[in-house]
């Protein structure tokens, strides 16, 4: 279950930004000119559990803004969000591995990162490894991955974690066909377990298909909440 | 329960990161504070002979102390900014970077002194039993230098010459703190300030209790201990708030 209230996002862009006292202290600098953002402005949406929820918009229209709030990597300027389970979220992949590191030893990491423990990921292993089809580089440095071998490793690892709210934002925009298909099998089979997911998307047809509810955000407004259908006209209207 | 394994998966990955998996490149670790109390010693024990009984002992092992309050800060600063990707995009407890790195500088410290040891018996000096103190001695170190990486660390996320401040206060910091000599040689009226640095205290009474097998100054070890508390706690508090903002300050 999520529930926002009132929930709010703002961003200050700093024009010449003073990272150092230096700057903050020397009178002769420039003065900042301080913008503020309104990445996601008063949204009120419930999220019941078991549901699967679609965010669509533009560009810039606040979807990471507030998967990352979700996901408590944001905190919010105003407003609040109740969750309840735990929440595994994909917000970007591949990203915790270190160059340096194997891939097995990577799996340890991000895992960890992910909440699993070194056991855990040892019991699921062959599972990662069969799911990211990458059984064989297991011992090569991450450095010499591709950015599709990253993809896989990391989506295959994040979704063996023991979560009932999934945030997934734009995976299905990487990878090829095949792994892709993969993902969605995998999808549908966390939503017959009664899953919560929420996923960004631009392939509307994806969120057509899958979502029971789509969310349409505009400049962080919420435009729509609610069948999924209606949503993508509305968003349709809004691009035109 | 996943906060430990959190930690270790961590310092692990950061360990093998650091050493390139080369025993060698862990050895490293050890040549540095050797080198610096070679030079150390060459100037000040033998070019002006001030030294005292065991001056390469004390120098070493106060170098050895000093080297992991000056690793945990700065390589908890190294961390934040090589950890970026991972802060803005996956939710985990941001202290896990700065104990991850405190947990390195642990590993460094106690593979140093068992070499230290080693070095003790070469100089005929037998570590009694007292040197098993040492142990909850180091326990005020742990809490003051994760106390002030917390602090610094916070603070570097918000303004970048944090680090090359830092760097100057560690040199002066290195002269200020009782390692080229000891705290016995402070005249009464500075022993005031110099009891307000933990790292003096601790210096002092590892070398009380590792060379010399006595009993240090229990008052002055309270005094450390206190301040080391309070450190540690305004260090927290400061990232724990500062640390919501990581993700989009960094």
């Amino acid at each position: 279950m999520i529930e926002t209230k009132n929930l709010a996002k703002e961003f200050k862009i700093r024009h010449e930004k003073k990272t150092t006292i230096f700057e903050k202290m020397n009178p002769f600098t420039r003065k900042e000119r301080i913008e503020t953002l309104k990445a996601i402005q008063n949204l009120n949406i419930q999220i019941n559990k078991g549901e699967c929820i679609g965010i669509i918009g533009r560009n810039g229209s606040g979807k990471t803004t507030l998967l990352k709030m979700i996901s408590k990597i944001l905190v919010p300027t105003k407003g609040k969000i109740k969750t309840r389970g735990n929440i595994t979220s994909i917000i970007e992949l591949g990203v915790g591995f270190q160059d340096d590191l194997t891939a097995k030893e990577n799996t340890y990491l991000y895992g960890a990162i992910m909440g699993m423990t070194r056991e855990a990921i040892n019991k699921k292993m062959k599972e990662i490894m069969g799911f990211s089809e990458l059984e064989r580089f297991m011992d090569t440095k991450i450095s010499s991955f591709s950015s599709g071998m990253r993809v896989r490793l990391s989506y295959s690892i994040a979704i063996q974690t023991d979560f009932d709210i999934l945030i997934l934002d734009e995976i299905f925009a990487v990878g090829d066909k095949n792994f892709q298909e993969k993902c969605i099998r995998k999808l549908e089979e966390l939503k017959k377990q009664g899953k919560t997911i929420v996923l960004t998307s631009h392939n509307h047809d994806l969120i057509k298909k899958y979502t029971d509810k789509t969310l349409v955000l505009d400049k962080g407004k919420k435009i729509w909440y609610g069948e999924t259908l209606k949503a993508i006209k509305k968003y349709e209207e809004i691009i035109k | 329960m996943t906060y430990i394994n959190l930690l270790k998966e961590m310092a692990i990955a950061d360990f093998k990161i650091r050493y390139k998996r080369s025993m060698l490149g862990f050895l490293w670790s050890f040549l540095k504070p050797l080198s610096m109390m070679l030079v150390l010693y060459f100037v000040f024990g033998v070019l002006l002979n001030i030294g005292t009984d065991n001056y390469v002992l004390y120098l070493l092992l106060g170098i050895i102390i000093w080297n992991f309050f000056v690793e945990t800060t700065i390589v908890s600063m190294d961390s934040i900014m090589s950890k970026k990707n991972i802060i803005q995009k996956v939710p985990f407890p941001k202290e896990i970077i700065v104990l991850s790195a405190a947990m390195n500088a642990l590993a460094v410290l106690l593979s140093n002194i068992a070499i230290f040891l080693v070095f003790l018996i070469a100089f005929n000096v037998l570590p009694g039993h007292k040197s098993l103190l040492f142990i909850p001695t180091i326990i005020p170190l742990l809490i003051f230098s994760i106390g002030a990486a917390y602090f610094l660390t916070a603070l570097y996320v918000k303004f970048r010459d944090i680090y090359h401040i830092w760097n100057v206060v560690i040199q002066l910091g290195f002269w200020a703190t009782p390692i080229i000599y000891t705290l016995q040689e402070i005249p009464g009226k500075y022993l005031g300030i110099y009891l307000m640095n933990p790292l003096a205290t601790i210096i002092n009474s590892s070398r009380e209790l590792i060379i010399n097998n006595a009993y240090p100054e229990m008052t002055y070890i309270i005094i450390a201990t206190a301040i080391s508390i309070a450190a540690y706690y305004i260090g927290k508090k400061v990232y724990e708030k500062q640390s919501q903002y990581f993700a989009e300050e960094l």
